[in-house]
């Protein structure tokens, strides 16, 4: 039974989670970094738990990385992640994650690394665990991107992005674990609409790729199919200001759909809704809510965000400096003495 | 990328426009251009030539949009292709640069952006105050003068004072209209390593600050 060292642990936990990043951040971080706060609690269909209540701090920065931590009645978490634009031409970015799950004792560890320079995109990440991914967030089997349901196993990703031409983007994935595919495929856009065409092939899944993607002001509207033995698809919808509350802030909406029936080592339908309300800009933070579900039944999540101080820094006043008139006397670059009355000097 | 720093100068010097008084010494275009600069409520040109990075000529050709009073300046890339479509949004507080291959928009803090991308020295944190800013770390003087009046082109020099880089930025202000109208970045050999025409050069065309601001929505968002 893990319900008395529970008992004692997530108070003790929650204590050190909740307090040790508001001392920090009234000392160390005494220049008020954005540190977000995110309280969540969940339900799903079946099982001996349904519930799962979990705090967590993100966005903690300590010597240039950002730290999370979180805790809830199923696993401890952390994480870490490292980013270093590259002015104009890129971004290089790496991350950790690792979480020890209470039920059955087993961990989850994942981590990756990116980058962007120029016409060239690539990442990589790697994962293993020891127990299964519903053990640590029920609701997580149905994500999008979907995690392998094994209690034990090992992954690897790769994916690498090219730009051919302004207009065209080549982009090799592959996926090496339970069931290993590699794929193929170019992206053309043109204006609104992007076009996609390539190929994919692994263990139980070869076919042929097509999708498009249609980017409006208020929104981003994708389709993707596989065609093959097996066919299968995705739909997905993101519309980040499509209900605008003021100005500033929108209620954020996102969905998505896939069927993808040649998963062996994941669920093959999936599907998800979310919202994100900001509570106006006199309460801080953000309510989320969240549907998932899938093949084996579905839950709900409901959560609330805040970043204390970021009310009173966004949305941020345009800054309005009195006229500072330049001083001549600055800098002594030129003599005083020299008077302009004469023409410029002649070009050398 | 060494015609990064560079390019930092001439975007300070480029937002620099239009004068009254006739200027006769490196200090006064300077601080006419900065006046006028002041009155001016929005600027945009395009900037469009070739650069030289040490792997051979390439095509460069970049808009840039700037509100003066708000400190906010937005460049959008043309060319090269691998750049094509990034935009690079700054103000006194942050970087934001959407990468276009990848969807994402990093936001970095200015004076960590010109710290640790060493643009030139310049803070550019001191967008307000761009002439004491550029002062202070370089050395401006004039070289030369072209055409006859009322159309002469006065060449500037600016060297930074550190030795940074070694290299010089000439910037070309033409007399009709007090607006730059050519940029040329020297490596410290004395190369010419970019040479870049400034074309539709517009002033108060009414710009906002949410359009200069736009970047896609769905882009993620990479702090710092």
């Amino acid at each position: 039974m893990t319900a008395p060292t529970l008992r004692l642990r997530l108070p003790v936990l929650l204590k050190a989670l909740l307090l040790g990043p508001a001392l920090f951040g009234t000392t160390l971080f005494s220049r008020a970094q954005a540190v977000t706060y995110d309280f969540s609690t969940s339900a799903v269909s079946g099982g001996s738990q349904p519930f799962t209540v979990r705090a967590g701090v993100s966005d903690v920065l300590l010597g240039g990385n950002r730290f999370s931590l979180a805790v809830s009645n199923r696993a401890a978490e952390v994480g870490a992640v490292r980013n270093q634009p590259l002015l104009t031409i890129g971004t290089v970015n790496l991350n950790l994650n690792a979480a020890y799950v209470f039920a059955q004792p087993g961990v989850r560890l994942a981590a990756g690394a990116g980058g962007t320079l120029g016409p060239v995109a690539l990442s990589a990440s790697g994962e293993f665990w020891s127990t299964p991914a519903a053990d640590q967030e029920p609701l997580s089997v149905w994500n999008l991107v979907a995690p392998a349901v094994s209690p034990l196993g090992a992954q690897a990703n790769l994916e690498a992005r090219y730009r051919v031409s302004r207009t065209l983007i080549a982009t090799l994935s592959g996926e090496l674990g339970a069931q290993s595919r590699v794929s193929l495929s170019g992206e053309w856009r043109s204006g609104d609409l992007s076009y996609r065409l390539g190929a994919a092939g692994g263990v139980n899944v070869l076919g042929a790729l097509a999708g498009v993607t249609y980017r409006a002001d208020a929104f981003t509207f994708s389709a993707d199919a596989l065609l093959g033995r097996t066919s299968g698809g995705t739909l997905s919808l993101d519309a980040p200001a499509l209900i605008a509350l003021n100005d500033e802030q929108a209620i954020d909406l996102s969905a998505y759909l896939t069927y993808e029936p040649w998963r062996s080592a994941a669920l093959p339908l999936r599907y998800g809704l979310d919202a994100d309300v900001p509570l106006g800009q006199v309460v801080d933070g953000h309510l989320k809510l969240g549907l998932r579900g899938g093949s084996g039944g579905l839950g709900v999540r409901a959560g609330y965000t805040f970043t204390p101080g970021a009310a009173t820094q966004t949305p941020e006043p345009e800054p309005v400096d009195p006229p500072a008139e330049p001083s001549p006397t600055d800098q002594p670059t030129t003599p005083a003495t020299t008077q302009p009355t004469t023409e410029p000097p002649a070009q050398p | 990328m060494r015609i990064f720093p560079s390019l930092a100068v001439l975007g300070v010097l480029g937002a620099l426009s239009l004068s009254v008084a006739q200027a006769q010494t490196a200090d006064d275009i300077l601080n006419n251009l900065a006046s006028a600069q002041k009155s001016a409520k929005d600027i945009s040109f395009r900037i469009s030539g070739s650069a030289d990075q040490g792997g051979g000529v390439q095509k460069l050709d970049l808009n840039v949009q700037t509100i003066p009073a708000s400190n906010l300046a937005r460049l959008v890339f043309n060319a090269p292709d691998a750049l094509a479509d990034n935009v690079v949004i700054l103000d006194n507080k942050e970087v934001r640069n959407y990468l276009y291959l990848t969807n994402q928009v990093t936001v970095t803090s200015t004076s960590k952006a010109a710290g640790g991308q060493d643009l030139g020295g310049l803070d550019l944190s001191q967008l307000s105050n761009l002439v004491t800013a550029l002062k202070t770390r370089y050395d401006v003087k004039l070289i030369g003068t072209s055409g006859a009046a009322p159309n002469r082109v006065y060449q500037l020099e600016a060297s930074p004072k550190t030795g940074v880089q070694g290299g010089k930025t000439r910037v070309f202000v033409g007399e009709n209209g007090w607006r730059p109208t050519r940029f040329q970045l020297i490596d410290g050999g004395g190369k010419n390593v970019a040479d870049l025409n400034v074309s539709e050069y517009k002033v108060n065309s009414g710009l906002s600050v949410a359009r200069l601001r736009q970047l896609p929505k769905d882009a993620q968002i990479i702090r710092q």
